[in-house]
């Protein structure tokens, strides 16, 4: 086979003015070409291959669900330690004064200053632990009921 | 007309793009649905199984979405996409290769032709015929063939994503084709 024509037949898939020229005046190149074609047209031909069906629905089920802005679950715990801490200390700065409200709702029941200040303590720490999980429920319902609309809508 | 339509699909998934980017998750699956038959395509052509393909293009899109802050759009979303898709399946070569599975030939040089979901859906014999030969090919020429053609992907993708020259692309086209048709025309298909 001749360069020039072993060059222009490197060429066959291209759209390329050039190979005009030459395939006027080489008759080989021109049978060589007409083959050619005639593969492409059966490569063309094949059936294409899909994606399976259930590719969306399975990438959509393994995305990382969206992080919540407000406040981020692994740290509810620490905010919970935080206001405790903070009700602790709310509650040593009350012990000296005669809080009739303090008083009164541990009245029923003899507490020196110091389980005082636990059982305050305590309370600050659950309530601020219930509000937490409060949150995280409702952050993860909102968030299940989105990805239920999301495969509802790429069926 | 066809420019501007391309155009139009350019802008709207640039559009798309920005909105996955923060944290649109219908607007990925949106982005999902018009790419995922080249990416699961690419990962077929790569692997040559479609349980494997299956489950690289799962990976990959899983990736896409965690690195589209990455993508800054200086080259086409789908090239940056095939690289993902590439690198999970070498990775996913090596890994069966480990494992003592064979990637894409056995001793016989030949792939195991009922793996191919291509077996499922023809029923022509030409069809048949071709996709025995294209069997019997070396890897590297089949892998160009199947990109150029079944996923027409342009020369310079392929060599992007072969990370080989557009010359060696072409040469490999060529030699692949060349052989291809030798082994068509012994089985009677021209
Ligand atoms: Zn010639």
């Amino acid at each position: 086979m001749k360069d020039a024509c072993r060059e222009i037949r490197l060429r066959f898939d291209e759209t390329d003015p050039l190979r005009g020229a030459h395939l006027e005046s080489c008759e080989d190149c021109v049978r060589e070409y007409e083959t050619w074609k005639q593969l492409n047209r059966l490569l063309d031909e094949m059936p294409p291959v899909p994606a399976p069906d259930d590719l969306l629905e399975a990438v959509l089920a393994a995305l990382p669900r969206p992080r919540p802005k407000a406040l981020p679950f692994d740290r509810l715990e620490a905010a919970s330690v935080v206001l405790g801490l903070g009700f602790t200390l709310v509650a040593i700065l009350l012990r000296g004064t005669e809080l009739p409200s303090l008083e009164s709702l541990f009245s029923q029941v003899p507490l020196s200053s110091l389980s005082q200040v636990l059982a305050w303590a305590a309370v600050g720490g659950a309530i601020a632990y219930a509000l937490g999980n409060e949150t995280r429920t409702l952050i993860s319902v909102t968030g299940s009921y989105e990805g239920q609309v999301l495969r509802r809508k790429a069926k | 007309m066809m420019r501007n339509m391309a155009f139009a699909s350019q802008h709207s998934e640039i559009a798309l793009i920005r909105r996955s980017q923060s944290g649109d998750r219908q607007a990925f699956a949106e982005l999902i649905r018009c790419h995922q038959n080249e990416v699961y395509g690419v990962a077929l052509r790569f692997l040559g199984n479609p349980e494997e393909a299956k489950d690289v293009a799962q990976e990959a899109f899983i990736r896409i979405y965690r690195n589209l802050g990455q993508f800054r759009g200086t080259s086409k979303f789908s090239t940056w996409t095939f690289i993902i898709v590439r690198n999970l399946c070498y990775a996913r070569m090596r890994r069966l290769e480990k494992d003592g599975f064979c990637s894409g030939e056995n001793e016989e040089g030949r792939e195991d032709l009922e793996t191919l979901p291509e077996a499922l859906v023809i029923q022509r014999d030409t069809q048949r015929g071709i996709q025995e030969a294209l069997g019997e090919l070396p890897e590297k020429y089949r892998l160009v063939i199947s990109l150029f053609h079944f996923q027409a992907l342009k020369y310079e993708e392929i060599a992007a994503l072969l990370e080989l020259p557009i010359g060696t692309v072409k040469n490999r086209l060529f030699r692949g084709k060349t052989m291809l048709r030798e082994s068509l025309e012994k089985r009677g298909i021209r």
